[in-house]
């Protein structure tokens, strides 16, 4: 557990922490409610659910049980199990998953050809985000036009940043409002910093000395997530979005 | 390495629980009629993969693992992994992964079975006809082990049998609570039959999974009758 307790040092910079299929196999819900124990950060869990209604229910339910913030959700398994899941427990944030990462046209577009369907479900049915491809602008793109269309405040998480060939920066200015890093997650940041001014990193560390935070004394990590809470928001002010 | 036997019918139990010691109790009281038992997500989230090797230890049938895998290849193969070492002897991954992801994860489980998901039993799934039969071809042209298809929908069922043929297994969900009778996806040509709900919640769950195992027989002996008598014709 200590690889999660340095986590709650950074837990007003992260925004959420997903968690995936892979501890879950190990440790079953058990972890979720082991990381709550040590801070409070948003817990989603991504149990990436594709069952009947019946079952994705009961899931939905014990993944509430333990504490976890929101639930991500297949977005093919269609609207009457989103609906059952915000009825039986409506306090869960349900984050869509619009098409995978790695699937385009090239591997026959099985989860790429429903877009419209499932940004239309995600409207109905006020889901608090989507999970786009970060590694696909367009996409992205596509999906900030329709949701702005209907003056919607479904969020887009972009997946696939890094490794996967996203790049964190162009996720950003196409729409997207959170990124979500794994593996990669030094590499992403560097990446990020390299391509902000100079300037406005200096401001930034004459913030955190301001704020008595010494870079030494917060651990690496916490460093890394407070460098990119405030790595967006300057792209924002470049940007403009 | 247990297999489920193919030119067989048979019945699969799908372990829904929440509990682990009435998912043991359960398994105990009715192993002498099951052929395999299908674990997913609800019990995994609710105690962990060391559940398989409790499994084991009082019910001498194959495993599979439903965590309907749907993810990219690297966190696909790494739950195959993670699963083969807990001592499951089957997985199931989503289709509509695409090609790249259920390639590797064949690979990944070298011998063990690989079942791929073509489409959902409720009715307001997205996954349509089309996209489902080239799931099913796809499973073939990667030679799984076999596909699961919807009991809810035998038109689909006879259409993804005539895509996979006998070379794959086909094993059929959705039998029982939500609205299937026992025996029925056979006679459209599955060859084993996932039952949970309707034996677990049952008062009596043994009795239950007997009566599933007899009408799946009858079933098939219905269907030797019925193709004898075409033939004579």
């Amino acid at each position: 557990m200590d690889k999660f307790s340095r986590l709650s040092k950074g837990k007003k910079y992260v925004y959420a922490l997903k968690i995936g299929q892979l501890p879950i196999l190990s440790d079953g819900l058990q972890i979720i409610k082991e990381i709550k124990k040590i801070t409070d950060i948003n817990i989603i869990c991504d149990l990436k659910l594709a069952d009947a209604p019946f079952i994705s229910v009961e899931i939905a339910k014990e993944v509430f049980a333990v504490g976890s913030w929101g639930i991500v959700v297949q977005g093919f398994v269609g609207g009457q199990v989103l609906s059952e899941i915000i009825s039986t427990v409506p306090e869960l944030k349900i984050f869509l998953v619009t098409e995978m990462t790695h699937d385009n046209n090239q591997y026959k577009g099985l989860t790429y050809k429903n877009l419209k369907k499932l940004i239309d479900i995600a409207l109905n049915y006020k889901v608090w985000a989507v999970i786009a491809p970060g590694n696909r602008e367009k996409r992205i793109k596509k999906i900030k036009r329709r949701l702005e269309k209907y003056n919607s405040d479904v969020k887009i998480a972009a997946a696939g940043i890094g490794l996967q060939g996203g790049n964190a920066i162009n996720a950003l200015k196409a729409g997207s409002d959170f990124l979500i890093v794994g593996r990669d997650f030094p590499e992403v940041i560097q990446d990020i910093i390299k391509r902000i001014p100079k300037s406005a990193l200096s401001e930034y560390i004459k913030e955190q000395k301001k704020q008595r935070v010494s870079s030494s004394k917060v651990k690496k990590i916490v460093s890394y997530l407070a460098i990119i809470k405030y790595v967006i928001e300057i792209i924002r002010k470049l940007w403009g979005y | 390495m247990k297999y489920l036997p193919k030119g067989k019918k048979g019945l699969i139990f799908a372990a829904d629980f929440v509990e682990e010691n009435a998912c043991l109790n359960c398994i105990n009281n009715i192993s002498e009629f099951i052929d395999a038992i299908k674990i997913g997500n609800l019990l995994i989230s609710c105690t962990n993969l060391d559940i398989v090797k409790k499994i084991k230890e009082i019910c001498d049938v194959p495993i599979i693992g439903d965590f309907k895998i749907m993810d990219i290849s690297y966190i696909a193969t790494s739950m195959i992994k993670k699963g083969i070492e807990a001592g499951l002897d089957g997985f199931m991954i989503c289709g509509v992964c695409g090609p790249e992801v259920l390639s590797n994860c064949i690979e990944c489980a070298k011998d063990k079975m690989i079942f791929v998901f073509t489409e959902f039993t409720h009715f307001t799934g997205l996954i349509d006809r089309e996209q489902s039969n080239l799931v099913a071809q796809m499973a073939k042209d990667f030679m799984a082990y076999g596909i699961q298809a919807p009991a809810t929908k035998p038109d689909r069922i006879m259409e993804l049998k005539s895509i996979v043929g006998d070379e794959l297994l086909i094993i059929s969900c959705g039998v029982g609570e939500q609205g299937v009778s026992y025996g029925s996806a056979i006679s459209y040509g599955a060859d084993y039959e996932i039952v949970g709900r309707s034996i677990y919640l049952s008062t009596n769950p043994k009795l239950e999974a007997q009566k599933a195992k007899n009408k799946i027989y009858q079933s098939l002996q219905m269907n030797i009758i019925l193709q004898d008598n075409v033939a004579i014709l």
